[in-house]
């Protein structure tokens, strides 16, 4: 049986950034790093031990598998990771979840505003 | 000095999650600076307490001496007890080797704060040892820059005795180059039937290379060893699929599919750098 996007929502915010990472790319473990750095702008800074827990993690829920790198990085040892269909289908679910939050955060803080007499 | 010890903490790891993840943890440690190295410590040690207490699903099941036990219809009272730390114990010594790592480290990044012993002056200045760039013109460039250790070179050398110890290597490698290529991969299932002697469809760690003489240890340490052995060595991890010790009739018509799962580079080659064992590795000084 097909696994349900919506059961393994909501997402972890490293399993959140993690997933973004790959949406764009195959990437390895160090380039995954990075790339959390880059959309955090610098505030959330993954271990290594936190980010191959994760990974480990994502490959039993098959969201992501490993993936060939670039062929100019063919002789290299590192292994690359991509989103699988249940990946990115997990991240949309959990993107759309995210928009119905922020659109129900904004409604509300509006109507917190102050009026104007 | 940091390195080795951040390759300790690597090993402390379970098997899978070193195999499959501890390249890639020394790399991205190699990567830091030196400022960040503390808080990849930190991180390790804590993912060596969250692998083992909170990721039992994740590591291979061990067998139990009983059930081997049992199977084989030798009575209890041989059962060599199986020692398994508390939790609270594993956490414990968890939270010291943290502490520990801690001071280390930081008596390290204190090591250079000593202040220098000067004999005569206690502040240097420009014209208290003048030099004489006139000598420095006549003398010869005498600087010799060596090339290190070729790399390829180290891991063949390590990978030769390897290959000849191992008779699922020796079977699978047949042109002998200690390279398994794309062809010798595809034809794993003939060469591992051919170390079949007992014709038992499957192959045992004895089979595989364990080299043990007979009665000369319990059963019950015996199924332990067979599986340490089939856990320990990369190629015949990777064929045991079940994890169960011994490669079956299945596992053999499947062995090529298994093999590939160590090709990290996927370039359809596996080389010794991905068949030696990680703490050989380590030993030979080649990660």
């Amino acid at each position: 049986m097909k696994p349900d996007p919506d059961s393994y929502l909501p997402l972890a915010p490293a399993t959140l950034h993690i997933l973004l990472s790959l949406a764009e790319e195959p990437m390895h473990g160090y380039g995954i790093k990075q790339e959390v750095l880059r959309q955090t702008g610098g505030r959330y800074n993954l271990g290594p031990g936190t980010l191959y827990d994760n990974l480990q993690r994502l490959m039993k829920q098959r969201m992501v598998e490993e993936a060939a790198g670039p062929r100019e990085e063919e002789n290299s040892r590192r292994r690359y990771y991509r989103l699988s269909s249940l990946g990115r289908g997990v991240l949309s679910q959990e993107i759309a979840r995210l928009e119905d939050v922020v659109h129900e955060g904004r409604m509300r803080l509006r109507s917190l505003k102050p009026r104007r007499a | 000095m940091l390195r080795w010890l951040y390759i300790q903490l690597i090993w402390l790891h379970p098997a899978p999650f070193r195999w499959r993840f501890g390249d890639d943890m020394l790399d991205d440690f190699d990567r830091a600076t030196l400022r960040d190295k503390p808080r990849y410590f930190a991180d390790a040690a804590a993912s060596l307490a969250r692998q083992w207490l909170l990721r039992p699903e994740f590591r291979r099941p061990e067998a139990t001496v009983e059930a081997s036990l049992q199977a084989a219809g030798a009575p209890l009272f041989q059962t060599i007890a199986t020692y398994k730390p508390r939790p609270a114990a594993l956490l414990q010594g968890g939270l010291l080797a943290l502490v520990s790592i801690l001071v280390a480290v930081t008596l390290i990044g204190k090591g250079g704060g000593a202040r220098p012993f000067l004999i005569g002056v206690h502040s240097s200045r420009p014209g208290l040892l003048p030099s004489d760039r006139n000598s420095m013109a006549a003398s010869d460039l005498s600087t010799a820059v060596k090339a290190g250790p070729d790399p390829f070179e180290a891991w063949l050398k390590l990978a030769k005795p390897y290959f000849v110890s191992m008779p699922v290597l020796r079977a699978l490698d047949t042109d002998r180059d200690f390279v398994l290529s794309p062809w010798e991969i595809g034809n794993a299932p003939a060469a591992l039937r051919s170390l079949d002697t007992n014709h038992a469809s499957k192959l045992i760690a004895e089979e595989c290379g364990l080299r043990i003489a007979p009665n000369s240890v319990p059963l019950a340490m015996l199924a332990q060893l067979r599986q340490q052995f089939m856990n320990y060595h990369p190629v015949l991890a990777a064929l045991d699929t079940d994890h169960d010790g011994e490669i079956s009739d299945w596992e053999i018509d499947h062995a090529s599919a298994a093999l590939k799962t160590l090709d990290r580079n996927h370039d359809g080659y596996l080389t010794a750098d991905e068949l030696v064992p990680f703490e050989m590795a380590v030993r030979a000084g080649l990660r």
